[in-house]
C-alpha cells in the first residue's frame, strides 16, 4: 500500500503538466489556501451549525466559523483521509468516532483550553470515544438516544417490545435504518445477544437470517431521520426504529409515541473534535470554540433551534423552564436507564458484508 | 406536413409535458401549504417557506457559489469538449480513433468514486482545494456530456461547405468562425447548457474537491438529513419560475435568438 | 503521446490542437488516480497484493452480482424507457410543430426542471406515488380504489421512473439537435413516393438521426452507473444499485480496496454494456432503413 503509494506519487510528480498546472493552480486558488487565523472550519451538520448558533461566537472572539456541511460524518473523515482536506473541527459520535481515530484524522484536545468542558453532565464522564490513550480528544455537545417510534392510532395501543418491528400485523407499514450498521444491531437486540457490537460469526449469521426474513415487511430503509419523519408524519409506516426529532411531529398534532422497550435503547452523543489540520492559532480558536458549544448560550440556541439536547450543565441552567420540560431535559440519569451506548462495531467490513447480503438479498 | 396523423406526436409530447411538470407542479403546491411535510392533504396556505427562505443567507450564499462554479465549468467544458468533438469525428487512424474512446470514460465513473479520486489527485500534485479545484474536477466530470451533445450534430454535419468556403478563398480559421460554428451552434449551446447543469447540481465532486464554502447540492443535502425544510421546496418553485419569466418576459431577445437559431438550422 | 503515432494520423496538426486540453487534463487529473485505484483493488487491507477482492464477487450469496446485473438491468430499461417518451417528442418539435416559439418554450420548460436539483426532483416522486400521493388521493377520490395502492412507492417501479425522469432530457435534446438537421425535403420525397407518415419516420428519419440516438442513449444510461438517491429515497428494501455499494465501501466498511474493486468491476461491466447497447441500437436503426425505400440522399455520414 505504502509502496503504491509512493509509486503512484513519483509517477503523477513526474508527469509534465503537474509542474505547470500546480504553478498556475497554485496562483489562482491563492486566496482559499492558508487558514487565516480569524477564520476555522468545520465539518458539522447542517442543524447545529444554523448561523444564530455561530454569530455569537464569532461576536467575542472575532473569528469566523466557515462550515463543511455533511450528512454523515464518514464523508468528512473519507475527506481527511485522502488529505488537505482544509477541515478543522468536526462534529462525530460514539457510533463513528473510533474509526476516525483509527483513520489517523483527529488530534488531542488540550482541556486546559476549554473551561467549559467541566461543565458537561456526568453521565458522560467515562464513555467510550472521548478520550484515547488516556488524551481527551472530543468534547460531547449533542445527546440522546435511539428507539422505536410508533404512530399511536395505528398500532392499536402502547407498544414495549421491539418484537414490533418484526410483527406481521405490521406488513409493508415498518421501517428500519440504512445507516450505521444499527439494523444489524436492533436486530442482535431483539434477540437477546450480550454484546451487538461484537458479534459472533453465528450470532451475526442468526441476526442475517432474522432481517431477511423481515424485509417483506420493511415499507423502506431510512437514511436519515428526515426521511422516517416524512414517512411517519404521511402514514407510511406506522412503526420503525428512530431518534429524537422524530418526535417533533407531536407539534403538528401527530400522535407519535416514543417506545422504552424492554430489549433497551441505543444511547449516542455526537462530540467535537479536533483534526490533525488544525494547529497554531487556528488550533486555538478550535479549543475556543469548543468551549463556547459547552458554554450558556450555544446549548440553548440548539434546543430552540432544532429540537436538541445540549450536554452543558451551563446551558440547561440558561434555558427557561418550559424548554426544558420540552427536551426532557432534566433528569439524564432517568433518560439513559436501560440505555445502552451505541458504539461503532469493532469489524466495520465484516458488519458491511452482513448488512450488504440483507441488502442484497 | 401537417396531417390528422400527427395527433399521436401531439399527445406523446402533451404526456412529456405533464410528466415533466407535475413533480414541480406539486413542488409549488406544497411549498405553499402551511404542513410541514411533502404530502397530501393541503392543510392551509401560507407564505412562511418563502420567508424562511428570504431570511436565510446561507441558502444565497450557496446559490452564489454554485452559480459561480457552474458558469466556469460551463465555459470551460464547452470550449474543450467542442475542441475534442471533432477529434472524435475527423480523427482517423488508430491512434485517434483509441483516443476517441479514451476520452468518454469518465462517463462510466461513479461519481462519488471520481470526487474521491481527484482530491487525491489535487493532493497528490500540491493543489490546494477550493473553488478552482471544484471547477476541474465539475469539467472532468461535465465534459464528455458536452462531446456527445456536439458529436450528435456534428457526425451529420456536411464537410463540402467547409470545402466550399475554402475553395472561395476564406481561410481555415475564417471557414470556422463563419460556416462550421454558426451551423453547430444550437448543439453547442445545448452543451453549454447541459454543462452548467450538471455543475450547478453536482453534489460529490464539490464536497471532496472544495473547501471552506458549501455549494447549494451541499447544503441542500445536509438539510435534508433533519427532514427536507419546506423553504427548499420554496427556493426550488422560485428558481424555475424565476428562469423562466426571466427568459420569457424580461429577456424576449433570448426567444428571438433561439427562433433564429432554429430558423438557421433548418435552412 | 507516441509522436510517431502522432504524425502518422491525417491532418494531425490541427487534430492534436484540439484534442490536447481535454487529453491532457484526463491524463493528470483522472488517469493518474484511477490508475491508483485500479492498484488499490489488488490489495486486500493489509496492504499485501491480492486477488481475493475480484474472488469474493464470485460469492454468489453475498449478493453483489445481483446488484451489479440490476444496475445494468435498470440501465437499460431507463434508455428503453426514454426513447419511447423522447423520440416522438423529438420528432414532434423538430419537424411537425410549425411555431419556432412553441419548440423552444418546450425545450425550454423541460430544461428549466433541472434548476430544481436532483434532490427535489427525485424526492418530489414521493408527493405522487406515496399513501397519500396525488395519485393514490385522486384514485380514492374518484372511488376507484378503496384502499391506497402501497406498491407504487418504495420499489423498481418508482426508482426506474425518477431515474428516467431525471435523465429523459438528454435523449430528447440529442435527437431533438439531429432530427432538426434532417433536410425536410428528403421527408417530403419519402411520402411523395408513398411512404407512410410512420415508415417515412422509421426508414427515413430516424437512421438519419441515428448519431443523436445514440449519444442520447449513451448520456442516459450513464448516470444509472452513479445513482445513489434515485435507489435510497424511492427504492424500498430490494433496490440496492451499484453506486451506494461502493459509497458503503469507502464510506461504512472502511474497506477501500473492496469499494475499489467494485468500482473497477463497474466501470468495466458498464462500458461493455455501454458499448453494446451503441451497437445494437445503431444496427436497430441502420436495419431500419435496409427496407424497401431508397431515398437515393447522397449520404453525409462517413
Amino acid at each position: 500500500m505504502l509502496n503504491m503509494r509512493l509509486n503512484r506519487r513519483k509517477l503523477i510528480r513526474s508527469a509534465s503538466m503537474g509542474a505547470m498546472v500546480t504553478a498556475v493552480g497554485r496562483h489562482w486558488t491563492r486566496g482559499a489556501s492558508a487558514a487565516a487565523a480569524g477564520e476555522i472550519v468545520w465539518g458539522t451538520n447542517e442543524a447545529y451549525a444554523r448561523p444564530d448558533m455561530l454569530a455569537p461566537f464569532t461576536k467575542v472572539s472575532g473569528t469566523q466559523v466557515k462550515t463543511e456541511l455533511f450528512s454523515d460524518p464518514a464523508e468528512v473523515v473519507t475527506k481527511l483521509k485522502a488529505g488537505g482536506a482544509g477541515v478543522h473541527m468536526l462534529v462525530d459520535g460514539c457510533y463513528h468516532v473510533n474509526l476516525s481515530y483509527a483513520d489517523g484524522v483527529l488530534q488531542p484536545i488540550d482541556v486546559a483550553n476549554v473551561p467549559n468542558a467541566a461543565k458537561v453532565l456526568d453521565e458522560f464522564k467515562d464513555v467510550e470515544g472521548l478520550s484515547f490513550d488516556g488524551k481527551v480528544y472530543g468534547v460531547p455537545i449533542v445527546w440522546g438516544t435511539n428507539s422505536m417510534v410508533y404512530r399511536a392510532k395505528e398500532a392499536g395501543g402502547e407498544l414495549t417490545d421491539i418484537g414490533a418491528l418484526f410483527d406481521k400485523q405490521f406488513a409493508g407499514r415498518i421501517s428500519m435504518p440504512n445507516g450505521l450498521f444499527e439494523s444489524l444491531i436492533v436486530g442482535a437486540m431483539y434477540l437477546g445477544i450480550k454484546k451487538p457490537f461484537v458479534m459472533t460469526k453465528d450470532e451475526m449469521n442468526s441476526v442475517v437470517d432474522l432481517l431477511i426474513k423481515q424485509k417483506p415487511l420493511v415499507r423502506t430503509y431510512w437514511n436519515d431521520i428526515g426521511d422516517l419523519k416524512n414517512l411517519m408524519a404521511t402514514g407510511e409506516v406506522v412503526v420503525g426504529w428512530g431518534w429524537q426529532p422524530v418526535m417533533e411531529l407531536r407539534k403538528q398534532d401527530i400522535d407519535i409515541r416514543w417506545a422504552h422497550p424492554k430489549q433497551g435503547e441505543l444511547a449516542w452523543y455526537d462530540a467535537n473534535y479536533l483534526t490533525k489540520e488544525a494547529d497554531g492559532d487556528v488550533k486555538a480558536s478550535c479549543e475556543a470554540f469548543t468551549n463556547y458549544l459547552v458554554g450558556d448560550t450555544y446549548g440553548r440556541i440548539l434546543g430552540e433551534d432544532a429540537g436538541y439536547r445540549t450536554t452543558s450543565k451551563l446551558a440547561i441552567a440558561a434555558m427557561p423552564e418550559d424548554l426544558q420540560k420540552k427536551l426532557d431535559i432534566n433528569n439524564p440519569a432517568a433518560f439513559l436507564k436501560g440505555a445502552t451506548w451505541f458504539l461503532n462495531p469493532a469489524d466495520p467490513p465484516a458488519y458491511q458484508a452482513a448488512w450488504d447480503r440483507v441488502l442484497n438479498a | 406536413m401537417r396531417s390528422e396523423r400527427h395527433v399521436f406526436l401531439t399527445v406523446m409530447t402533451a404526456a412529456m409535458l405533464v410528466f415533466s411538470l407535475t413533480p414541480l407542479v406539486l413542488v409549488s403546491v406544497f411549498s405553499v401549504n402551511a404542513s410541514r411535510f411533502y404530502a397530501f392533504p393541503i392543510t392551509g396556505l401560507t407564505l412562511q417557506w418563502y420567508s424562511d427562505l428570504l431570511s436565510d443567507d446561507r441558502i444565497w450564499s450557496s446559490l452564489l457559489s454554485s452559480v459561480l462554479i457552474a458558469v466556469g465549468v460551463s465555459a470551460i467544458s464547452t470550449c474543450m469538449g467542442t475542441a475534442f468533438a471533432f477529434v472524435v469525428v475527423r480523427g482517423t487512424g488508430r491512434f485517434w480513433r483509441t483516443a476517441s474512446v479514451l476520452g468518454f470514460i469518465p462517463l462510466a465513473v461513479p461519481v462519488l468514486v471520481l470526487a474521491a479520486a481527484l482530491q487525491v489527485a489535487f493532493v497528490e500534485i500540491g493543489l490546494p482545494l477550493g473553488y478552482g479545484t471544484v471547477i476541474i474536477g465539475h469539467t472532468i466530470f461535465a465534459t464528455p456530456f458536452v462531446v456527445l451533445m456536439v458529436v450528435a450534430q456534428l457526425f451529420r454535419y456536411d464537410w463540402r461547405l467547409d470545402a466550399a468556403a475554402r475553395d472561395l478563398g476564406a481561410s481555415a480559421v475564417e471557414t470556422f468562425r463563419h460556416v462550421t460554428l454558426p451551423i453547430l451552434m444550437p448543439s453547442i449551446r445545448s452543451g453549454a447548457i447541459l454543462g452548467f447543469l450538471l455543475s450547478f447540481n453536482e453534489w460529490a465532486i464539490a464536497f471532496f474537491t472544495g473547501r471552506g464554502f458549501n455549494t447549494l447540492p451541499m447544503l441542500v443535502y445536509s438539510m435534508q438529513r433533519n427532514g427536507l425544510p419546506p423553504s427548499v421546496l420554496a427556493y426550488s418553485s422560485l428558481i424555475v419560475i424565476f428562469v423562466l419569466a426571466a427568459v420569457l418576459l424580461l429577456l424576449p431577445f433570448v426567444l428571438r435568438m433561439l427562433v433564429r437559431g432554429a430558423a438557421q438550422e433548418t435552412t | 503521446m507516441s509522436a510517431g503515432l502522432v504524425k502518422n494520423a491525417r491532418g494531425s496538426g490541427w487534430i492534436t490542437a484540439a484534442a490536447l486540453p481535454w487529453l491532457a487534463s484526463l491524463l493528470v487529473f483522472f488517469a493518474l488516480p484511477l490508475a491508483g485505484l485500479a492498484a488499490l483493488s489488488l490489495t486486500d487491507q493489509s496492504g499485501q497484493v491480492s486477488l481475493a477482492n475480484y474472488a469474493s464477487l464470485a460469492d454468489l450469496a453475498s449478493g453483489r452480482l445481483d446488484v451489479l446485473l440490476r444496475t445494468l438491468r435498470i440501465g437499460v430499461i431507463v434508455i428503453i424507457a426514454s426513447l419511447c417518451i423522447a423520440l416522438p417528442v423529438a420528432y414532434y418539435l423538430a419537424k411537425v410543430v410549425q411555431s419556432p416559439r412553441i419548440e423552444s418554450l418546450i425545450l425550454l420548460l423541460v430544461s428549466a426542471t433541472f434548476l430544481a436539483g436532483p434532490l427535489v426532483r427525485t424526492v418530489s416522486w414521493r408527493g405522487i406515488l406515496g399513501v397519500h400521493g396525488l395519485i393514490n388521493e385522486s384514485l380514492l377520490q374518484l372511488g376507484l380504489i378503496s384502499e391506497p395502492i402501497l406498491s407504487l412507492l418504495y420499489g423498481e417501479l418508482a426508482m426506474t421512473l425518477a431515474l428516467t425522469y431525471n435523465v429523459f432530457p438528454f435523449l430528447l435534446f440529442t435527437t431533438y439537435l439531429s432530427m432538426k438537421v434532417i433536410d425536410d425535403r428528403i421527408i417530403a420525397a419519402a411520402r411523395d413516393l408513398g411512404a407512410s407518415p410512420a415508415a417515412a419516420f422509421f426508414r427515413v428519419v430516424l437512421p438519419l438521426a441515428a448519431p443523436g440516438v445514440v449519444t442520447g442513449a449513451v448520456l442516459v444510461f450513464v448516470p444509472t452507473l452513479s445513482a445513489v438517491l434515485e435507489p435510497e429515497i424511492l427504492g424500498g428494501t430490494s433496490s440496492r444499485l451499484m453506486a451506494t455499494a461502493i459509497r458503503d465501501q469507502f464510506f461504512h466498511a472502511h474497506n477501500w480496496p473492496l469499494g475499489a474493486t467494485l468500482t473497477v468491476v463497474l466501470i468495466v461491466s458498464g462500458t461493455i454494456t455501454l458499448m453494446l447497447v451503441a451497437l445494437v441500437t445503431s444496427l436497430a436503426l441502420r436495419a431500419c432503413s435496409h427496407y424497401g425505400l431508397s431515398t437515393g440522399v447522397p449520404s453525409h455520414a462517413k
